[in-house]
């Protein structure tokens, strides 16, 4: 057994993980984290490679079922219309995401009071107001003053990237149509920023990793000033179970490192796994007096599972768009439908995120079309055509959350140290499905006022689980939540979730910088209670 | 892989490479850039050898029983039907034999250099692109706010 007891432990090193563990330490917090990944440097990605686009197949493959690596656990997704994706290494998810950081709308708090679906969160917009602010800071957010999507933003950091012809083409297509868009804010510097990041040089595929710093993710934003304020973090350290005794408190973690079962106490654990690996982990922590998993006297652990389904619409233009020059995932981006119009047939909306594309090897699969280029005699002729031509327009819906989609516990599948792995079972609801044939003849149409001369449709590509939410959802009525307002779990005092598995509905934008600005608010109320925790 | 792969098999090889993608102009055909990517790739995997052996055996089937003759002894013309219908009996092998045959080609340097420098690593030198110009958003800022108030 470790002698060393942490005032916190954390487990999971990502976006909010590596957040909270920041904050807490800047309040002489004593803080331990354990990751079963391990550190990810730049000089490992292969963006700077010849054979570059492999690895978006192999090692830097979203699916970690695909990717396969020994950090990896397996998840099975036979029975999801969409898989789950992630990458677990310090900085999570970060280390492979595209940056793209809209906030959620002030809506998208009150969902149930607007629009009598699902739930409200019980706190609002402006409560994490401070919160967006001082993340937006810390991972160094670029972006336009006045995004007419949301009330006044504080001044954003950093000018906003380039749109290029790309963005330039699709924004026209946007103003013919009379509908609002807007430059995307970014987690990608626009000039020097924070230690060492580089402006962004436009070079793409941040999917595959950023090479000179210039996309935020926190192992290079919130860790090293976390380390240097103390904080202990152990990589390829891969927590089992959570110990509770007869109080209902967490007494200690168990955790597989070098082969070995090891064990760690701590006065308060923060679960930090995303919204796939930390309903796996509760109900993976059975005894006696949590006998349907920890945290779960609700029965709501692992429930509620959201993904944001997607249609990725492409348009082919005759003109070279430079279709990769710049951030994969950002460029414009328009909340023009995002709100309730009960005209259409369905309730709340969806975001189009426009996106760029990768090299010659994704366009020879297909790209966004999610259709290979033919092979033959015409292969040369149809590559040439899309090869940078091609404009993505992706519809993002916001999903409701619905309580047969689910993360259990396979009976069968493991991972490599034998702890019991996740299955996710989930379908597209109805409304969503509407949602989508909306948002797909919207897309269509601006990008044929855009010109394009030939539309594709990719409608809910299975790989496509980006956002992983709903899980263990945030309530102040413990009979139909998990954790409380301030992500404290209702049936056990010392434990907080702080990832996407905490949301009580999905917005219709990627959640990295509203889960960070919660994970930031509970670390907050964490070092202004601490004594009575 | 060689020890699996006969002459004649290797030579069937070629020919449905450079059928899967021909030479055209200045661009070399899949034949002559990816036949050593392909043979490296089955032998650091078995399961691409897998793919790369059944393709090939399923090639030579629909040639023995449609023709009555090896693959290679077919008429060029004749090659690209038989191609389809293997495709259309075993699509999913198929397919990864043809996603095996475009990830060889378009990760090869001479392919690269004749797409031109857009299709080039992204790193260290990144893209050439113009600063943001503000006046794209002077319409669009004419719209007003779009969300909604609570």
């Amino acid at each position: 057994m470790d002698n060393e007891q942490p005032d916190v432990l954390i487990i999971g090193a990502g976006a909010t993980g590596g957040a909270v563990a920041w904050s807490l330490s800047q309040a002489g917090i004593s803080v331990m984290c354990l990751d079963q990944g391990d550190w990810v440097k730049p000089s490992q990605y292969h963006t700077n490679q010849p054979d570059w686009e492999l690895s978006r197949w192999s090692d830097f493959h979203p699916d970690p079922n695909e990717r396969n690596l020994d950090v990896d656990y397996p998840v099975n997704h036979t029975e999801s219309a969409i898989a789950p994706l992630m990458y677990n290494a310090v900085g999570g998810s970060t280390i492979h995401w595209g940056a793209h950081f809209p906030r959620y709308h002030p809506s998208d708090f009150k969902v149930r009071t607007l629009d009598g679906v699902a739930d409200d969160f019980p706190y609002s917009y402006e409560d994490l107001v401070p919160f967006f602010d001082l993340n937006d800071r810390m991972m160094g957010v670029s972006g336009l003053d006045g995004d007419p999507f949301y009330p006044p933003k504080s001044p954003r950091p950093m000018p906003p990237l380039a749109l290029g012809k790309h963005g330039e083409t699709i924004a026209k297509g946007f103003d013919a149509l009379g509908w609002s868009w807007w430059p995307a804010d970014a987690a990608i510097a626009t000039t020097a920023y924070g230690e060492g990041r580089q402006a962004c040089n436009y070079g793409s595929s941040c999917d595959l990793g950023c090479t000179t710093g210039a996309r935020a993710s926190t192992d290079l934003v919130y860790w090293p000033s976390a380390l240097r304020a103390g904080v202990v973090l152990k990589t390829r350290a891969r927590v089992r179970e959570l110990v509770v005794g007869d109080d209902d408190r967490v007494q200690a973690v168990l955790y597989y490192q070098d082969g070995r079962l090891h064990e760690q106490r701590a006065r308060l654990v923060i679960v930090a796994c995303n919204g796939v690996g930390t309903p796996r982990l509760l109900l993976n922590s059975r005894s006696n007096r949590f006998p349907d998993g920890l945290a779960n006297r609700s029965g709501l652990v692992g429930k509620n599972l959201m993904y944001h389904p997607a249609a990725f619409v492409t348009g082919y233009f005759d003109d070279p768009l430079q279709s990769n020059y710049g951030p994969v995932s950002n460029s414009v981006y328009s909340h023009h439908f995002y709100e309730t119009d009960q005209s259409r047939g369905f309730v709340r909306g969806y975001q189009f995120q426009v996106t760029r594309d990768s090299g010659p090897l994704w366009a020879a699969h297909g790209g966004t079309s999610g259709g290979r280029i033919p092979w033959g005699a015409d292969h040369h002729k149809v590559f040439q055509e899309r090869f940078n031509h091609s404009l993505n327009v992706g519809v993002l819906t916001e999903d409701l959350p619905e309580e047969h989609n689910t993360i259990t516990i396979d009976p069968v599948l493991t991972d490599s140290d034998g702890i019991p792995a996740p299955k996710a079972t989930y379908r597209v609801g109805d409304n969503t499905n509407k949602m989508l044939d909306h948002g797909v003849a919207r897309a269509t149409e601006v990008l044929e006022a855009a010109g394009a001369r030939d539309v594709t449709v990719n409608r809910v590509p299975k790989i496509g689980g980006w956002h992983l939410m709903g899980t263990a959802r945030t309530g102040t009525d413990p009979g139909r939540s998990v954790v409380d307002t301030w992500g404290r779990a209702h049936d056990v005092p010392n434990l907080f979730l702080v990832d996407g598995s905490v949301l009580v509905t999905s917005g219709a934008v990627n959640v990295t910088s509203t889960i960070q600005a919660i994970a930031l608010r509970t670390a907050d109320y964490i070092k202004r209670t601490r004594r009575q925790l | 892989m060689d020890k699996f792969l006969t002459d004649i098999q290797k030579a069937g090889l070629v020919d449905v490479l450079d059928l899967i993608i021909p030479r055209l102009g200045e661009m070399p055909g899949a034949g002559q850039i990816v036949f050593e990517y392909v043979e490296a790739a089955a032998c650091g995997s078995a399961a691409t050898a897998r793919v790369v052996l059944d393709t090939l055996m399923a090639i030579d089937a629909a040639a023995g029983s449609g023709y009555g003759k090896p693959f290679t002894e077919i008429a060029d013309t004749e090659k690209v039907a038989l191609l389809e219908a293997v495709e259309e009996q075993r699509p999913s092998l198929f397919g990864e034999f043809v996603d095996l045959v475009y990830d060889g080609y378009y990760t090869d340097a001479f392919v690269i250099e004749r797409l031109g420098p857009d299709a080039g690593k992204p790193q260290p030198e990144g893209r050439p692109i113009a600063l943001f110009d503000p006046q794209i958003v002077v319409s669009v800022r004419q719209l007003g706010p779009r969300y909604r108030t609570v």
